[in-house]
């Protein structure tokens, strides 16, 4: 007995593992070809039948991934790109939250030691943001998908609101400051070995290059919202 | 009489575009609506509309938007952009002069003049 999903998951597994076929498109094609089999066996033809006849008119998957290639030619490599920038800025991000964690186990007097007053752990807690917010972008420029684009905004605007809500409590006498001075600051302290501490801020020193930088491209995603290419 | 293939190939965009200028529509129905209109004599390959469309896309003519249809499955839809409108008014223009002289030249009677 025939049986129509079985075998449209055998002709998904035909068509996937080519980098220019995205699962996007094959759901697609995927509607397309049950489109058609609902069309002719409501002409009367069997499923089977109808199906074979679909895969048919749909094509050759490798020419179709051919005409896929072609139509977007820069898209390989902004793929290529986007795991590269994203899984790049993702380590930082990591190394970025381990920072942080190090430096909540801290006590308030070790950290002005180490890094002299201006860098709390508030600052950590920027960076993971901001770097957070470089994936998420980088994800959004690369990507089809308008669903990412539209979480890359809502974080921004949420991020930015957050940054204006603190900056205000602070030029307002500091209610913004006491706020996060609410957020337990410190957490057991044998949990980052201090041997390690003097390693944390050599990555604290990248950030401070890195962060205008991805501040900037996060700017720019914003002025230039389509950011998609033009004829 | 069937359109030749490359009629067929230079005439998918502005029926593509003149199409979705009508309303939001899913692959499926593009064909479907052209292989209609022109009493199944502009058939295109049901696979090569996807590239096309995603060619489309990538130079901001159109949009397209996940839904779910009424069979219950995720669909992709499309439309028109501004860029897109823009485009068919222009491709409407060439198509218009092409039209316009090869009318003029079938209806008179004129020969070239030396």
């Amino acid at each position: 007995m025939f049986d129509l999903n079985a075998a449209i998951d055998d002709w998904r597994g035909r068509m996937t593992g080519r980098p220019d076929l995205q699962v996007g498109d094959i759901d697609e094609l995927e509607d397309h070809l049950r489109e058609i089999v609902a069309e002719l066996t409501a002409k009367g033809l069997a499923e089977q039948e109808a199906f074979l006849i679909a895969v048919h008119r749909l094509g050759d998957p490798d020419l179709l991934a051919g005409e896929f290639a072609a139509a977007d030619p820069g898209l390989r490599r902004k793929l290529r790109l986007r795991w590269i920038l994203v899984g790049g800025l993702a380590v930082l991000a990591l190394m970025a939250f381990a920072e942080l964690v190090g430096m909540m186990s801290l006590g308030r007097m070790e950290l002005m030691h180490v890094r002299g007053p201006m860098l709390g752990w508030s600052w950590g807690i920027l960076q993971v943001v901001v770097l957070a917010l470089g994936v998420l972008f980088i994800w959004k420029v690369t990507t089809r998908d308008r669903a990412a684009r539209s979480i890359f905004s809502h974080a921004v605007w949420i991020v930015g609101l957050l940054l204006m809500i603190i900056a205000a409590g602070w030029l307002l006498g500091r209610p913004g400051a006491a706020a996060i001075s609410m957020i337990p600051r410190t957490l057991p302290g044998d949990m980052i070995p201090p041997s390690l501490v003097p390693l944390l801020s050599a990555w604290t020193r990248i950030f401070l290059v890195a962060l205008p930088a991805l501040l900037l491209i996060g700017l720019l995603g914003l002025l230039d919202r389509g950011f998609r290419p033009r004829r | 009489m069937t359109l030749n293939r490359e009629l067929t190939a230079a005439s998918t965009i502005p029926l593509v575009l003149s199409i979705l200028d009508r309303r939001e529509c899913y692959g499926y129905l593009l064909i479907k609506e052209v292989r209609d209109l022109s009493g199944d004599r502009i058939a295109w390959s049901d696979g090569m509309l996807y590239p096309v469309l995603r060619r489309l896309e990538s130079q901001s003519l159109i949009v397209s938007r996940w839904s779910t249809a009424e069979t219950g499955r995720k669909r992709r839809y499309y439309a028109l952009t501004p860029d897109g409108r823009e485009e068919l008014r222009r491709q409407k223009e060439q198509w218009k002069l092409v039209g316009d002289v090869l009318h003029r030249l079938w209806k008179e009677d004129a020969s070239c003049s030396t």
